[in-house]
């Protein structure tokens, strides 16, 4: 074994104490998740719980108002200009509509972070590139328009880019939002292989629980920008924690209220004997 | 009641205030950053050229059009009062010195804002409300060095060189409807031109004019484009206010400019 992995942590990246507010409105709160290395983790969460706001904390693109989002032992928020876009070449992140670059194509569109941080030889550039779209099964893809492209074949094209440069980390915010059975089940796969394969530790922010609990080894819930509960999709499943339970069944009323705060119904419509 | 609106009309003026200070501050510390980080633009040309290709060369139809629509508008309306005072050869002069000091940079401006700032403001705005900026920061590619500030300086190079055309074709198409087509003397209209334009009076005073405006039209259009709401309408509206504040500031700074460049000589 050698003596440098020994040393590193059991996670890569840590939440120490975070919380993070826009302007009065707080988002995240005491948050205490580590991210196991070369696992893949899962953020559940329902819409507007933070998830995305969690993400755009690893990746150093928002500043937490407490605490401090460590990668790799380092805190983010205290990096240099330079040392945040050094720690981001070893992230990749797959976004929720893949944001390709509409002005290229599949292959450029790849190519990309490779041509911006290698100088690779035009040969060996196409190599990568096309080992990369292999891996996503779009090989035969690489010369189409961004626009020609379906919904889960866009996301497949972005995981490829995101791992042009090997990342350690790879982050996916709602990577089954709006895609078919079929492509849903291809990138839950491609998420596990390509964890196995590269030793890769990923972080799903998702709330398809179902897709989700079979791919993942780590399991942390939020509700209202506080962890709820978190562990191995086995213990999330037995919880009992009335939270857990009603977002994993996807019950419709429980701890989480179907209605908004509003004022009393009857009163609203003006029918209330009340004055 | 009336209390309750004076109240309202102070909170929406105080609102405005702060807001349009706020925005100020937020368009200077960003134009700090693209200025700052140019270094990209310098070792990597081919990102400049790109952008004064689709900022200059995609603009010059318009550019050249327009400028030979105003030449021959400047010629037929110079010619048609000068020659009551017996001076039609006089039609060169005017005809050069309007579009020189005035026009060529002042339209040409005008142009470039509709044809090219929105182009910019529009493009930085999808890749903001679709998120390939943050995709791109998310790959260690700084946005501001690899987009907005290429696109800034090559508008910025485009700009002088455009409003130069711009003039060029002006006098040729004033030199067209005077001499070609009513039959004003040739040799009077180019060498009244020649003996009445100053170099550094008036046509280096008409390229500082167009670098100026070339600064303030990219720099909104930029601003605009980083600054908007990442929705549909957002874009659509920066879009909006790109060429509107542009026209603005152009004809704004050009009185400015002429105040100080040719007043009192």
């Amino acid at each position: 074994m050698n003596p440098i992995s020994e040393k590193k942590s059991h996670s890569l990246v840590d939440f120490n104490s975070v919380g993070f507010s826009y302007g009065k409105m707080e988002i995240l709160k005491d948050i205490n998740v580590s991210l196991p290395r070369g696992k893949i983790t899962a953020i559940f969460g329902g819409s507007g719980t933070g998830k995305t706001t969690f993400l755009r904390l690893m990746g150093g693109q928002l500043r937490p108002s407490q605490g401090a989002v460590n990668f790799d032992g380092i805190p983010i928020n205290k990096m240099s200009y330079r040392e945040l876009y050094a720690a981001r070449r070893r992230m990749g992140m797959l976004f929720q509509f893949g944001a390709l670059f509409t002005d290229l194509t599949v292959f450029e569109n790849v190519a990309f972070p490779l041509r911006e941080h290698t100088n690779l030889s035009a040969k060996l550039l196409r190599d990568l590139v096309v080992m990369k779209l292999h891996a996503v099964g779009l090989r035969g893809a690489k010369n189409l328009n961004t626009s020609e492209l379906s919904g889960g074949m866009a996301r497949r094209v972005a995981l490829a880019r995101a791992i042009a440069l090997d990342p350690e980390l790879i982050m996916y915010d709602e990577p089954f939002t709006g895609l078919d059975p079929i492509a849903t089940a291809v990138i839950a796969n491609l998420i596990r292989k390509l964890n196995n394969a590269l030793g890769i530790t990923s972080v799903l922010v998702t709330h398809d629980v179902e897709v989700s609990l079979q791919i993942v080894d780590y399991c942390v819930v939020l509700a209202s920008g506080e962890v709820v509960g978190q562990g191995t999709p086995q213990e999330i499943r037995q919880s009992d924690n009335p939270l857990i339970k009603q977002f994993i069944n996807g019950q419709i009323d429980g701890p989480v209220p179907l209605h908004y705060p509003a004022p009393d119904y009857t009163r609203d419509l003006g029918v209330s004997s009340e004055k | 009641m009336r209390n309750n609106t004076l109240f309202r009309g102070m909170i929406l003026v105080g609102k405005l205030t702060i807001d349009g200070v706020w925005k100020i501050g937020s368009a200077s510390r960003f134009m700090f950053y693209v200025i700052c980080r140019s270094g990209m633009t310098v070792r990597r040309p081919r990102l400049l050229l790109d952008e004064i290709y689709f900022a200059g060369a995609l603009s010059l139809i318009i550019i050249i059009v327009s400028g030979l629509f105003v030449g021959l508008v400047l010629g037929l309306q110079g010619y048609e009062t000068l020659k009551r005072y017996g001076s039609a050869e006089a039609v060169g002069t005017l005809v050069a010195l309007s579009l020189v000091r005035e026009l060529g940079p002042v339209v040409a401006a005008l142009l470039f804002a509709s044809r090219a700032g929105s182009a910019m403001t529009a493009k930085i705005g999808i890749m903001k409300s679709t998120e390939q900026l943050s995709a791109m920061e998310m790959m260690a590619v700084d946005p501001y060095s690899r987009v907005v500030t290429p696109m800034f300086w090559g508008g910025f190079f485009s700009m002088p060189l455009l409003a130069a055309i711009f003039s060029a074709m002006g006098i040729f198409g004033g030199y067209l409807i005077t001499v070609v087509v009513i039959g004003v003397d040739g040799g009077a209209f180019w060498s009244q031109m020649q003996a009445s334009v100053d170099f550094q009076g008036d046509i280096l005073n008409g390229i500082y004019k167009s670098v100026v405006f070339g600064f303030a039209v990219n720099a909104i259009a930029l601003f605009e484009g980083f600054d908007c709401l990442p929705t549909a309408e957002g874009v659509s509206r920066a879009v909006t206010r790109t060429v509107v504040t542009s026209a603005l500031a152009v004809l704004a700074l050009d009185f400015v400019l002429t105040a100080f460049m040719f007043t009192g000589a």
